[in-house]
C-alpha cells in the first residue's frame, strides 16, 4: 500500500516537543488534518483537534482518536560557567546520553553536547556506572557570556538526531513514542476522509503525557466523545527482553485490555482488526494503561476508552526503533473501527 | 606560514578537509578510506608516495637549504570503533569494541557500518522491563547488540559481514568557536600534517608518516620511523581535555589539558619521556613568535612517539598535541584557536630547527 507514511513520519519526528511545549508538533498536525476535516481547533492546554462530521443522525455520537504529542526530553537547569546543567522534562533515562548531539531552544537554536564529565569531576559515590542526570553537562563550545546571552533556565533541550531508516520498513530515531501513533491516527484520517462514517470523528494531538496527561484530562471537555481510543506506543521486543513483556517488531499493534479499556471498545477493536486483516495482540493491562487512557477514562462523567499501541523497541532512548507495517496496520484497525460505528453501536457500551 | 588570521576561504577550505577527513570512517586496520583522502592531498606535492606492507602513507618533501635536518611527522589515520563478531537467530549483532570506548559511549547512538555505511543503532532495554529491584547499570559490551532492522540471521548478513568495522555516526558541526565531529582523534592531526606538508619549510626534509594501528598499541609508526631513519621525530595527535567543572566545585586539578590554552607539548606520557631538547626547542620558538602552548600533566596515555623513540638506536622525539574534549566518544570537540596556534607553532618550530638543535649536549636534566 503507496502511502506518505515515511516522509511523514521522518518530518513528526524531527520537530521539537518536550512536555509543555508541543507548538510545532501541532503546527504540522493542523496543517495535515486542516484538508480533510470539517474543523481543526486548539483547547487552551495547547492540544490540537479535528472534527470530521459523520453521515448519522443527530444527535451523533463521536469517537475520538487521540494520540500525545509531547516527547520525554530535558531543560536547562543551570550555567555552570559555559556549560549547561540539565534537568528532565518527563522520565528522562540517563544510560544513554553521554555523547548525544542536542538542540539548545533558546532565542535562537544553539547546537551543543551532551557530556558525562571526565571520572575524577564526577561524585564518588556512583551507581555502577550510571551518574545522576545533574552530573550531565551540555557542552556548546560558547563562552559564559556569549551563553547566558541566549540560552535561559527553562529553555528546552532536544536530542539532534533524524530519524533513519533501517533496513526496509524500519525507522529509528527519537521521539517515536508518540510520533508514531500521531502518524497513525493521520493515515487513518486519509482513509476515513475517502469512507463514509455514521459517528462523528474527532482527532485529538494531546499536551504534556509524559508529565501528567493535561491533555488527556482536558480533551474530552472540548469535545466529548461517547468512545476515545488511544493510541500510542508499546515495549517492542529488543535484544534479550522478556516475551511476556515484549511485542515483536512487525507483529501489529496491540488491544489493550484490564481496567482502563472498555470491554465492548476492546472487543470492537478486535472484530475491527478481523475485518482489517491485520494481526492484533492482546496486551494485559492489570491495573493500569500507562497512557493517556488512565486519564480520559475518568476525565468529566467518564469515558468509554479502548488502547491501540504500537511495539516500539528501545523506548524512551533516542534510537527507538518502530515497524513501518505496524503503524499501517494500526491506522487500519482505526479506520475500520470507525466505519464500523452504525446509529445502534452507542447502546452496545451500555454494561448491563 | 601566515601569523595573521586565515582568510575565511583558507579557513573554509581547512573545515572541509576536516569534515571529510573525520566523516570518513577508518576503524584500526581498516583506515583505506582516510588513506585515499590524504593521498589526494599530499600527493601533488611530494617528491616521494609510498604505502608501505601495514598501510602507513609516507610522503616524503625534500627540503631546499642547503643544510637540513631529516624530520618525521606522524599522525594517525585510525580511528576508535566497532568489529562485527557475531549475529544472533532474530537478526542482532555482536561487536567488540577496537580501541578504548566506555560502555556508555555505545548506548542508544547510531552507528555506519561496514563499506556501504549501512545504518544500525545500539539500543538499550526500557527500565520498565528490568526486573524488580535490579539496579539500572550500564550494560557491559556482551550484553549490547547492533540492530541494523534486521529481522533474521540471514536478513542481517545479506546487509553486513562479520569482520565489517562501525563507526560513530557523527557528521561535523559547528558549536561556536568550536568543531565537534568524530575521530577528531586523529583526523585533526591528519589534517594538520597535510596542511604543514603543503608549507613545508625548506630547512627540513619533511617525512610525513600518516600512521595506522596507532588505537590499538602504536603500530603502524615503529616500523615508519625504522624505514625513514629521521634525525629527530614529532608525533602530531590530540590529547584529553579534562577540564570541565567538578561536581562539588572543587578545583579540577587533573585536567590533563585545557582548551584554548593553545598546543599541548609533553614532557611525558606512559609511553615516551620526551627529548629535552626538542621540547626546549619549541618552548623556545613559542615564546620568541608569542605562540601559546601549555604543558600536558603527565601521566597516561601514548601516542606514535612511543613507538617511534624506540626503532632503530633511538629516535629524539616529542609529542604535540591539540587538546580536544570528549576523545573516543561518539563526538569530540575542539577550538579553533588551539588548531591554527598548533599549525603556527609547529611551523615555526620546523623552520627554526638547524642541525644544532640536536647535537646541543645533554644536560643534566635531561
Amino acid at each position: 500500500m503507496p502511502d506518505d507514511l515515511l516522509p511523514l513520519l521522518l518530518d513528526l519526528m524531527r520537530l521539537p516537543a518536550i512536555p509543555g511545549r508541543e507548538t510545532a508538533v501541532a503546527d504540522r498536525l493542523q496543517a495535515a488534518w486542516a484538508p480533510l476535516a470539517d474543523e481543526v481547533r486548539r483547547t487552551p492546554a495547547g492540544s490540537v483537534y479535528a472534527t470530521c462530521r459523520g453521515s448519522g443522525k443527530k444527535p451523533r455520537p463521536s469517537v475520538m482518536l487521540t494520540a500525545h504529542m509531547d516527547a520525554i526530553g530535558l531543560v536547562v537547569a543551570d550555567f555552570e560557567g559555559g556549560f549547561l546543567r540539565i534537568a528532565s522534562a518527563g522520565s528522562t533515562l540517563t544510560e544513554h546520553l553521554a555523547g548525544q548531539r542536542v538542540l539548545v531552544h533558546g532565542k535562537r537554536l544553539v547546537p551543543g553536547l551532551l557530556v558525562r564529565p571526565p571520572e575524577h569531576c564526577l561524585p564518588p559515590e556512583k551507581d555502577g556506572d550510571s551518574i545522576p542526570l545533574g552530573a550531565f553537562l551540555v557542552d556548546t563550545g560558547l563562552g559564559a557570556r556569549q551563553l547566558q546571552a541566549l540560552v535561559r533556565i527553562g529553555d528546552a533541550i532536544t536530542f539532534d538526531r533524524m530519524g533513519i531508516q533501517l533496513g526496509d520498513g524500519v525507522v529509528a530515531g527519537p521521539a517515536l513514542d508518540n510520533r508514531a501513533g500521531l502518524a497513525a491516527l493521520t493515515l487513518a484520517l486519509h482513509s476515513l476522509s475517502r469512507a463514509s462514517h455514521a459517528w462523528d470523528v474527532v482527532l485529538a494531538g494531546l499536551v504534556q503525557e509524559e508529565t501528567g496527561g493535561l491533555g488527556a484530562r482536558t480533551i474530552t471537555h472540548a469535545a466529548p466523545p461517547a468512545i476515545a481510543l488511544v493510541v500510542d506506543t508499546t515495549y517492542g521486543r529488543g535484544h534479550g527482553e522478556a516475551e511476556h513483556l515484549t511485542f515483536p517488531l512487525g507483529g501489529g499493534p496491540s488491544n489493550g485490555w484490564g481496567p482502563a479499556a472498555h470491554p465492548a471498545v476492546h472487543e470492537r477493536l478486535r472484530l475491527a482488526a478481523e475485518r482489517a486483516e491485520v494481526p492484533l495482540t492482546l496486551e494485559p493491562m492489570p491495573r493500569y494503561s500507562e497512557s493517556d487512557a488512565d486519564l480520559l477514562q475518568v476525565a468529566g462523567s467518564g469515558v468509554a476508552t479502548g488502547c491501540l499501541f504500537v511495539p516500539v523497541r528501545n523506548m524512551h532512548s533516542p534510537v527507538e526503533v518502530v515497524d513501518l507495517e505496524d503503524i499501517r496496520r494500526t491506522a487500519a484497525v482505526l479506520t475500520e473501527f470507525v466505519r464500523g460505528l452504525d446509529d445502534a453501536a452507542a447502546s452496545s457500551l451500555d454494561r448491563g | 606560514m601566515a601569523r595573521t588570521r586565515p582568510s575565511r576561504t583558507a579557513q573554509r577550505s581547512h573545515l572541509a578537509l576536516l569534515r571529510a577527513l573525520t566523516e570518513a570512517v577508518g576503524v584500526s586496520g581498516d583506515e583505506g578510506e582516510v588513506r585515499r583522502l590524504v593521498r589526494e592531498q599530499v600527493e601533488p606535492l611530494a617528491d616521494e608516495v609510498l604505502v608501505d606492507a601495514l598501510g602507513n602513507l609516507i610522503a616524503v618533501r625534500m627540503g631546499t637549504a642547503r643544510r637540513r635536518v631529516r624530520v618525521m611527522l606522524s599522525a594517525h589515520m585510525d580511528e576508535v570503533g566497532l568489529m562485527l563478531t557475531g549475529a544472533e537467530a532474530e537478526g542482532y549483532l555482536h561487536v567488540a569494541t577496537v580501541g578504548g570506548i566506555a560502555p556508555h559511549h555505545l548506548l542508544g547512538k547510531a552507528f555506519w557500518v561496514g563499506k556501504d555505511r549501512v545504518p544500525g543503532v545500539i539500543g538499550m532495554t526500557p527500565p520498565h522491563l528490568s526486573a524488580p529491584g535490579d539496579k539500572r547499570r550500564t550494560p557491559g559490551f556482551d550484553q549490547m547488540r547492533l540492530d541494523v532492522g534486521a529481522r533474521t540471521r540471514d536478513d542481517a548478513l545479506e546487509r553486513v559481514r562479520i569482520g565489517d568495522r562501525a563507526a560513530f555516526a557523527t557528521p561535523l558541526a559547528r558549536l561556536g568557536d568550536a568543531v565537534s565531529a568524530k575521530a577528531l582523534d586523529d583526523r585533526l592531526g591528519v589534517a594538520i600534517l597535510i596542511e604543514l606538508f603543503q608549507a613545508a619549510p625548506a630547512s627540513i626534509d619533511l617525512m610525513a608518516t600518516f600512521s595506522v594501528q596507532e588505537e590499538v598499541g602504536l603500530r603502524g609508526a615503529g616500523v615508519a620511523a625504522h624505514r625513514l631513519d629521521p634525525q629527530m621525530a614529532i608525533a602530531i595527535d590530540c590529547t584529553p581535555a579534562r577540564d570541565l567543572p567538578t561536581w562539588d566545585g572543587s578545583e579540577n586539578t587533573a585536567y590533563n589539558t585545557r582548551l584554548g590554552l593553545g598546543p599541548a607539548l609533553y614532557t611525558a606520557d606512559r609511553a615516551t619521556v620526551s627529548d629535552r631538547r626538542l621540547l626546549e626547542h619549541v618552548e623556545a620558538v613559542a615564546r620568541s613568535a608569542r605562540l601559546p602552548y601549555q604543558l600536558r600533566q603527565p601521566g597516561g596515555g601514548g601516542t606514535d612517539a612511543g613507538s617511534i623513540h624506540r626503532a632503530r638506536k633511538g629516535i629524539p622525539a616529542i609529542s604535540v598535541s591539540v587538546p580536544v574534549r570528549y576523545p573516543h566518544s561518539p563526538a569530540g570537540l575542539i577550538r579553533l584557536d588551539d588548531w591554527r596556534n598548533t599549525v603556527l607553532l609547529l611551523h615555526a618550530a620546523l623552520s627554526r630547527l638547524t642541525p644544532e638543535s640536536l647535537t646541543r649536549k645533554r644536560t643534566a636534566h635531561g
